[in-house]
């Protein structure tokens, strides 16, 4: 039996065991129904948001890729993390005098976090530069300990905001883009507000987190390269990717913390087919804090969540150095959506030159979907097992790699 | 629960008696009477593709009746066809190459025009900013208003060109189209209007005259000197009100009294849309127009934008899967899941297009029945065998001289282009014969000669099937009296009484390699003259 055939004696079941026999007109205007009611309204709204142009601005974004945001208003979604909750936001860019374009946006999500920009630049050639202020709240942080044998059960909540202003400067050199940012920024740290459980300042005392409770500012010099040899940066299929950055922290006022954070990362597409329909992509990455001072807990690298151990809860070990592997096969289910089968492998150490040898790395596998609509959204769906468990993991906003 | 089923079974049948009409042929609808000028009707494409993709295969899979015929054989007919089967003219179609072969002057000309006078100026008054090709309105010298669009600049000639040939093949099948045709011009002959402003690729609003035209035009094709080529497609005459749907009726049209979804002209659209590779039917590439002919003001009904035929999908060549699935298909995608990818789909393919001018077709290797748009079309759905045979013998109706003539209407620079692009058609012609004349018999054109019926057959007049074997069986049939008449030979006169009450001939056709296909005419003497009053496929 044919499929078309089997969905007509479903369709047939499905009436006949409803509301009775009616009439083939009856039956019509019942199946009618939504089209003329509801769909007549539906078109109505949808019509008048193809008519903005800020609904244009959306759908032009692929056919129009170039540097920096495009004019006008702009939605965002995501952006704010694991934790977060849904996000949503608006961004506005406008050019004015002298070459300047200023952009101010701002992001707020279903469980308070919260980041609002403002930064303004100018080209000179290959170089853009310009000044950047921003704040943001992330109230619902999660704390299990530090250390790769954190225990699971511990599982606490904190909440840290802060301003910034940053002068940033970027050169773009055919594929190798280097970005010098100098900054101020402070952290506030706050007893975190996701009630299902205790607060970090609750459950440890300030001798078991590193840097203790203490707030914290710092002038901050991060000079960070780029050599980017993918092929589409939106959704990379082939090619090779490797960033690097140097960030040397100094705190000032009451904040005695100095250190240096190394960040090392290789991104590598390995296409199957001419089409590049089925791919391998992997990824490593290592980040290694030099200090003799102790590091803020909240500025330390974490792992688990949606962009790296993803058998594990958000930000489920974090320690002063870190380590992450992950191998995805890709392949093309429709025009917009990329199955994917991933396994991850990553740890975290108090240094990883001395640890690394001599600590298991976690483990955890699973599949997922990407999903790259023709209007530029671009979403996750994953889902990762590991020795703690299954984690359901979906992301709005651009894919990170 | 039986009771239902009886009931459900007793409201289907009786649409489906198989005895046809008989009487007189019409030959013209009456369709074009003067109505009060209609509201204008604006469809979002977001609504439609969800209407199309989503909503109504849920309407069609809880429609009882429908899905009762379905499964007992008997669909629901078109409604809109004579009793020869055939369409007749209207507002929709006007009967064309089928009935009356097209000279090859005709096929090229096609809905008439030559375009706008490419001396100019021509005075750019909008911009298109829906679809997703860049387009102006332009105002040429004799005032003529067209829309002019351009290729993708990495695929020059493509998108134009299909558009061209694709409103000559749709005019010469039946179809009312706009004059589209292929320009090549000096972008110095364009001036903007005083203070236009049209939204540029972030979506900002930019000023033509104060170098946004120049923006404008920067990501356009070219010709090989340089010039501007675009289609000039020729505004429609009368005052536009928005696209016509493929289901349903439009309220504040009293001529359109036929559900859309039951108008052949609409149903068999689909074998001549799979012919010409036009994925992209949908409610936004039509346009009814509130027109004054004949001293009647009424709504004739267009197709518009030819881009995405052929190999073109009007940004890019075809994919290979365009043509060959839905944009959403379920079954396909659920096949590449479970599969981890290495399941093909229809028509994937690795390599590019050989020519960049015309895409990605495919020829000898179309599947009709397999071919799709880029989302279900509701009188696609409901296309039965005779809507089908309809369509087929209108793509059959183009000789390889007509193809060729009209091909060349899109004035590809490239000849092996263009000569594969012909072949190409020629064998999607080819493959739609093949299918669609193997499912319902293929005998047409039936009249009388003095007191002996003669017919043509179709498939041995496209040359895909040898005359010499081929066996036509005669029964006629009146008044419970069976006689066979006996078997004859293609071109064969075949002698049958002819009385003033209508009688049934079955005509079975018979040929090695062919399934057995049978046919039934009812005969009548009407007014002393032997006539046909009758057909059933």
């Amino acid at each position: 039996m044919s499929a078309r055939n089997c969905i007509r004696i479903l369709g047939i079941v499905f009436l006949l065991s409803g509301t009775g026999v009616s009439s083939e007109a009856q039956v019509g205007s019942v199946v009618k129904w939504p089209f003329e009611q509801v769909g007549a309204g539906v078109n109505k709204a949808l019509l008048f948001v193809e008519k903005r142009p800020f609904f244009r601005s959306v759908t032009a974004r692929d056919k129009d890729p170039g540097s920096g945001p495009k004019e006008g208003f702009a939605p965002l979604v995501g952006g704010l993390g694991d934790g977060s909750g849904l996000t949503g936001g608006l961004q506005y860019t406008t050019s004015f005098a002298a070459g300047w374009r200023a952009t101010v946006s701002g992001r707020l999500s279903t469980h308070a976090y919260q980041r609002y920009v403002f930064s303004l630049n100018k080209e000179f050639g290959r170089v853009r530069t310009g000044p950047e202020l921003m704040w943001e709240s992330r109230p619902e942080e999660d704390f299990y300990g530090e250390g790769s044998d954190s225990d699971a059960s511990a599982r606490s909540t904190y909440g840290v905001s802060g301003p910034r202003a940053a002068w940033v400067t970027a050169a773009k050199l055919g594929p190798v883009e280097l970005r010098h940012s100098l900054r101020w920024d402070r952290y506030d740290l706050f007893a975190g507000r996701d009630n299902r459980f205790p607060t970090t300042q609750e459950t440890f005392t300030p001798t078991e987190v590193s840097g203790g409770y203490s707030n914290s500012q710092f002038v901050t010099n991060q000079l960070a390269a780029v050599l980017d040899y993918r092929d589409d940066p939106k959704d990379p299929r082939a090619g090779t990717m490797v960033t690097g950055a140097v960030e040397v922290r100094n705190g000032i006022r009451q904040t005695a913390a100095n250190f240096t954070t190394l960040r090392l990362a290789h991104y590598f597409y390995v296409p199957l087919s001419e089409r590049k329909a089925h791919l391998f992509a992997f990824r490593t990455e290592a980040v290694h804090n030099i200090s003799d001072d102790a590091i803020p807990f909240y500025l330390e690298p974490t792992l688990g969540g949606s962009n790296s151990l993803r058998g594990f809860r958000e930000y489920r070990f974090r320690d002063n150095d870190a380590l992450i592997a992950t191998a995805e096969y890709r392949y093309r289910i429709w025009r917009y959506m990329d199955a994917v089968i991933f396994g991850d492998a990553g740890q975290v150490y108090p240094n990883v030159f001395k640890d690394a040898a001599h600590t298991k790395m976690q483990t955890d596998y699973g599949g997922g979907l990407r999903v790259s609509t023709p209007i530029g959204l671009q979403m996750r769906l994953n889902i990762g097992h590991s020795s703690e468990g299954t984690r359901f993991w979906f992301r709005l906003g651009a894919f990170t790699w | 629960m039986v009771t239902r089923i009886l009931l459900v079974l007793a409201l289907a049948v009786p649409a489906a008696i198989d005895y046809p009409p008989l009487g007189p042929v019409v030959w013209e609808a009456n369709d074009r009477n003067s109505i009060p000028e209609p509201k204008d009707r604006e469809i979002s494409t977001i609504y439609d593709f969800l209407l199309g993709t989503f909503a109504q295969p849920v309407g069609r899979a809880a429609d009882v009746p429908r899905n009762v015929r379905g499964l007992i054989g008997k669909p629901k007919e078109a409604q809109h066809v004579n009793v020869l089967d055939e369409v007749p003219n209207s507002s929709w179609f006007t009967n064309r190459n089928f009935v009356s072969r097209m000279s090859l002057e005709d096929v090229q000309r096609g809905p008439g025009g030559t375009g706008p006078d490419p001396q100019g100026p021509w005075t750019i008054t909008h911009c298109k900013t829906n679809g997703i090709s860049p387009g102006l309105r332009i105002k040429d010298q004799k005032g003529d208003v067209y829309l002019i669009k351009f290729d993708p600049p990495d695929f020059p000639e493509m998108s134009t060109s299909a558009d061209a040939v694709g409103a000559r093949f749709f005019y010469a099948a039946g179809y009312n189209v706009p004059e589209n045709t292929v320009v090549a011009f000096d972008e110095t002959i364009l001036k903007a209007e005083n203070d236009l402003e049209c939204a540029g690729p972030s979506g900002k609003m930019i000023a033509l005259a104060a170098g946004g035209l120049e923006h404008f035009l920067g990501s356009v094709g070219r010709t090989k000197d340089g010039r501007l080529r675009a289609i000039a497609s020729k505004f429609i005459a009368g005052k536009p009100k928005g696209p016509f749907s493929y289901s349903g009726v439009r309220s504040d049209d009293p001529n359109d009294t036929i559900p859309h979804e039951h108008r052949r002209e609409l149903r068999g659209l689909r074998v001549i849309a799979a012919f010409l590779n036009h994925h992209d039917v949908k409610q936004i590439n039509t346009l009814d127009s509130y027109v004054e002919e004949n001293g009647k003001k009424f709504l004739k009904h267009y197709l518009i934008d030819f881009g995405s035929i052929l190999g073109s999908a009007t940004i890019a060549p075809k994919s290979g899967t365009q043509g060959n699935e839905n944009i959403f298909d379920t079954g396909e995608v659920f096949k590449a899941f479970i599969t981890l990818g290495i399941y093909r789909r229809p028509g994937d393919r690795e390599e590019d297009p050989l020519h960049p001018s015309i895409g990605y077709i495919e020829g000898k290797e179309l599947e009709p029945s397999k071919w799709r748009t880029n989302y279900p079309i509701a009188a696609f759905e409901n296309m039965t065998d005779r809507d089908a045979y309809w369509g087929a013998k209108i793509v059959a109706s183009f000789t390889n001289e007509q193809i060729a003539a009209i091909v060349k209407t899109g004035k590809y620079t490239d000849a092996i282009a263009e000569s594969v692009l012909i072949e190409i058609l020629e064998q999607r012609r080819d493959r739609i014969i093949d299918y669609y004349f193997r499912r319902v018999a293929p005998m047409d054109r039936l009249k009388f000669q003095g007191n002996s019926l003669v017919f043509a057959d179709l498939a041995i007049d496209a040359k895909r099937d040898d005359p010499v074997r081929v066996r036509y069986q005669v029964t006629t049939e009146a008044k419970n009296l069976k006689r066979v008449s006996g078997t004859f030979n293609h071109g064969a006169s075949i002698p049958v009484d002819v009385t003033d009450e209508p009688s049934e001939v079955k005509i079975t056709r018979t040929s090695p390699g062919w399934p057995e296909l049978s046919m039934s005419v009812w005969i009548q003497r009407v007014s002393g003259v032997p006539t046909v009053v009758g057909i059933r496929r």
